[in-house]
């Protein structure tokens, strides 16, 4: 894959979902996704009963942890609910255990929709359900051991894109190198801090091309986005307020992107040639 | 092995109060419906092949515009126990006259195509109910007919009775002829005839005709004296129109222009034997849009582009009328986010028939004909119709061909261009722009995408 690019928003609209506490769940419409202004167009609620953890992966998937440690897959297609075998979802993993205050933000999805976990024992591994043949084609792979002292949060934010909370606040940025030698990619994992004072922030989630949605503790909805001039996080701007009671709030994650749009992942599926798995799987460790 | 074969031919042609609707369908704009008269007579037709395998392969052939996926849905579900539940075992193709009823409620849409109101539609509705089921029992009956020994031969000629519309170079002049003569004297019991050109030569007025495809058809049948037994198959003519002017004269001139083109071959044409097992496949390839209309991200778009679209435009034009759908789509079950392209292939000995849905331009004509040194017949409007399917230079053109017509697209790719044929099929985007190869991320284009399918599906042992 060519190396990031510049941030675009190819839909101009960031769909942001908050999960009320009584499992309703709603789109709203950020429709300055890449840069960050406070514009909003309108809002629906497209669900309930949505309790437990809920994740957005891209291009209108999600993943849903109940209570009970299921994971479910499903589809909104802007409209409604795709259908399943089984209703609108499809049951694709039992012990998924990231509800609790400590956990829930050790796991998160990517652009690609690659899924990452930050485990007790301290491994970071990626998982990867193909949509379309409705199996997993990762399964837990190790990218890195020996974390769990170190690091309380994790966010999917680009193509093998990995932010990383320290337990002190202070996000790390590691990244999946495909393009420096794509023969042989490398999982660069550097200690630079990239944002401070993530401490007591919640509900973290990215569109996608190194931007993040982020709820402060006074329940303040801030947009992050990358500097190309610092190579660091810019400092995050308001978009909206009284966030702060809501279980979960998750944004579509490939709605902006640094990489060719036309490899999105789509609702049909992968259109990388296969480089989102590729990569995984390079840097994976035996 | 030896080929036998049934026929039948129903006149269809519409009257109240047996079709509760005789909204035409071919042209937009005014409302346009038939009051009783009738130029020709609108025919289906069944064909059915034995091969001596054990399952007959049945051909049904209809003068009418379009028939849309879900009612190609209806009559295949209703016929294919009959065929041994064998998709590639049935093939529907329609000749495409503009001169006929309207078939169907949602592509082409009749709000958006004459502005009919709620009442109306429904009528539509029920006279498509009433089509299906006579489809559906000429098939029945044709394959419970008793077969008659046939052998088969292929000839092609050339005849020019169009030109190019869609600002392209190709200009379809083959005819197909596929002649059936009865094993027991070599009399001819029956002639399948094809050639791509858009059944419109007669003009947009409210007369019942099956245009030029149908009176060649009826002088071919008195010329060979078969009657009713010659069967004509619409090529790949999404780009194809005939001679100016489009008048009811043209019907004539053109029409049996084609058939002294197709009289001459059989008299004088050389024929290669065609022979069975008939063998038959089917693909129901999925194309994608230029949007990725199942993302939550873009239906949004969409619907902020539409409702800007409804704002600009009065009520009773196109572009509202379209607009409008879609953002009623969208508030509900959501629009339509594939476009699913039915190819089938009926291998004989000595001849492929390679059917496609959809008006495809007639590029795909000459590429699915170089694929293979096999005498191939490609045919279009095959099983169903949803909208035109052109090659890459008309999809990626725009409004820069034929004001993007055949493109579906005018000035913005991701969403259909209006007064194209993504308005009046009432599809919310063209089909997908990019893409160079099956091994390019972002996947193939579209164009390359049906070429690679039809080959697949000739190639398959």
């Amino acid at each position: 894959m060519p190396a990031p690019g510049n941030l675009v928003a190819p839909y101009g609209v960031t769909p942001v979902y908050p999960v009320h506490t009584n499992g309703q769940l709603w789109q709203y419409e950020h429709n300055d996704p890449a840069g960050g202004s406070f514009t909003w167009g309108s809002s629906k609620q497209i669900g309930n009963g949505w309790q437990g953890r809920v994740l957005a992966g891209p291009s209108g998937y999600f993943y849903s942890i109940t209570t009970g440690g299921e994971l479910r897959l499903l589809h909104f297609n802007g409209s409604s609910w795709d259908p399943y075998a089984s209703g609108v979802y499809q049951v694709i993993g039992q012990g998924w255990n990231y509800i609790a205050a400590t956990t829930k933000y050790k796991i998160t999805v990517d652009e690609d929709g690659v899924i990452y976990t930050l485990e007790t024992d301290g491994r970071l591994r990626a998982w990867y359900f193909d949509v379309m043949a409705k199996n997993w084609t990762i399964l837990g792979a190790t990218l890195a051991t020996g974390l769990g002292s170190t690091y309380n949060a994790i966010i999917g934010a680009g193509r093998g894109v990995l932010y990383l909370r320290t337990t002190a606040g202070v996000l790390h940025r590691w990244y999946i190198d495909d393009w420096t030698t794509p023969a042989t990619p490398t999982f660069q994992k550097p200690t630079t801090s990239m944002s401070t004072g993530w401490t007591n922030f919640k509900n973290f989630s990215s569109s996608g091309g190194d931007v993040i949605y982020v709820v402060n503790a006074s329940g303040t909805l801030l947009h992050y986005k990358w500097n190309t001039s610092t190579s660091k996080l810019t400092a995050g701007t308001t978009i909206g307020s009284g966030w702060g009671s809501e279980q979960d709030v998750i944004v579509s994650s490939n709605t902006t992107t640094r990489s060719n749009p036309a490899t999105a992942f789509s609702s049909l599926g992968p259109n990388d040639g296969g480089a989102a798995l590729a990569r995984i799987n390079a840097v994976k460790l035996p | 092995m030896p080929l036998s074969m049934a026929v039948r031919t129903l006149d269809y042609t519409p009257t109240y109060p047996t079709y509760p609707s005789l909204w035409m369908g071919g042209y937009g704009g005014a409302q346009r419906g038939n009051h009783g008269t009738v130029a020709r007579r609108l025919k289906a037709s069944c064909v059915v092949f034995d091969d001596g395998s054990g399952t007959k392969k049945a051909m049904l052939r209809i003068d009418v515009v379009s028939i849309a996926r879900e009612i190609h849905q209806q009559i295949r579900a209703a016929v294919l126990p009959l065929v041994g539940n064998v998709n590639g075992n049935f093939l529907i193709t329609c000749s495409h006259t503009h001169s006929g009823p309207m078939i169907g409620v949602n592509s082409p849409h009749p709000y958006v195509m004459m502005s009919l109101n709620a009442a109306d539609i429904s009528a539509i509705g029920q006279t498509t109910t009433v089509f299906i089921n006579q489809l559906v029992a000429l098939v029945q009956n044709t394959l419970s007919d008793a077969t008659t020994p046939v052998n088969l031969g292929y000839a092609t000629g050339s005849v020019t009775i169009g030109y190019n519309r869609a600002e392209l170079p190709t200009v379809l002049t083959e005819v197909q002829v596929l002649t059936a003569r009865r094993t027991s004297n070599n009399s001819l019991f029956a002639l399948l005839y094809g050639y791509g050109c858009h059944a419109v030569s007669r003009g947009n007025d409210d007369v019942f005709d099956s245009d030029y495809c149908g009176f060649a058809a009826e002088a071919i049948g008195s010329a060979l004296g078969i009657g009713t037994n010659v069967f004509f198959f619409q090529g790949a003519a999404g780009d194809q129109d005939p001679e100016d002017p489009h008048q009811a004269s043209q019907v004539n001139t053109l029409g049996q222009r084609l058939a002294n083109k197709v009289v001459d071959i059989v008299n004088n044409g050389t024929f290669t034997p065609v022979t069975g097992p008939i063998s038959t496949r089917y693909n129901d390839l999925l194309l994608p849009l230029n949007r990725d209309l199942g993302n939550p991200a873009a239906i949004i778009e969409l619907r902020n582009k539409y409702t800007a679209r409804m704002a600009a435009n009065p009520p009773e034009s196109y572009d509202y009328r379209h607009a409008k759908v879609m953002v009623d789509q969208i508030a509900g079950a959501g629009v339509q986010r594939y476009f699913f392209m039915p190819i089938e292939v009926w291998k004989f000995g000595g001849l492929n028939i390679v059917a496609l849905a959809h008006e495809v331009l007639s590029v795909y004509e000459t590429r699915i004909k170089a694929l293979t040194g096999t005498k191939t017949w490609v045919m279009g409007y095959s099983n169903e119709i949803g909208g035109y399917v052109g090659g890459d230079t008309t999809i990626r053109a725009g409004e820069t061909k034929h004001f993007g017509y055949e493109g579906g697209w005018t000035d913005d790719p991701n969403v259909s261009g209006a007064g194209t044929w993504t308005t009046f099929y009432a599809w919310a985007a063209p089909l997908k722009l990019d893409g160079d190869s099956i091994t390019t991320p972002g996947g193939p284009s579209t164009e390359q995408a049906i070429v690679d399918a039809a080959a697949a599906l000739i190639n398959q042992a």
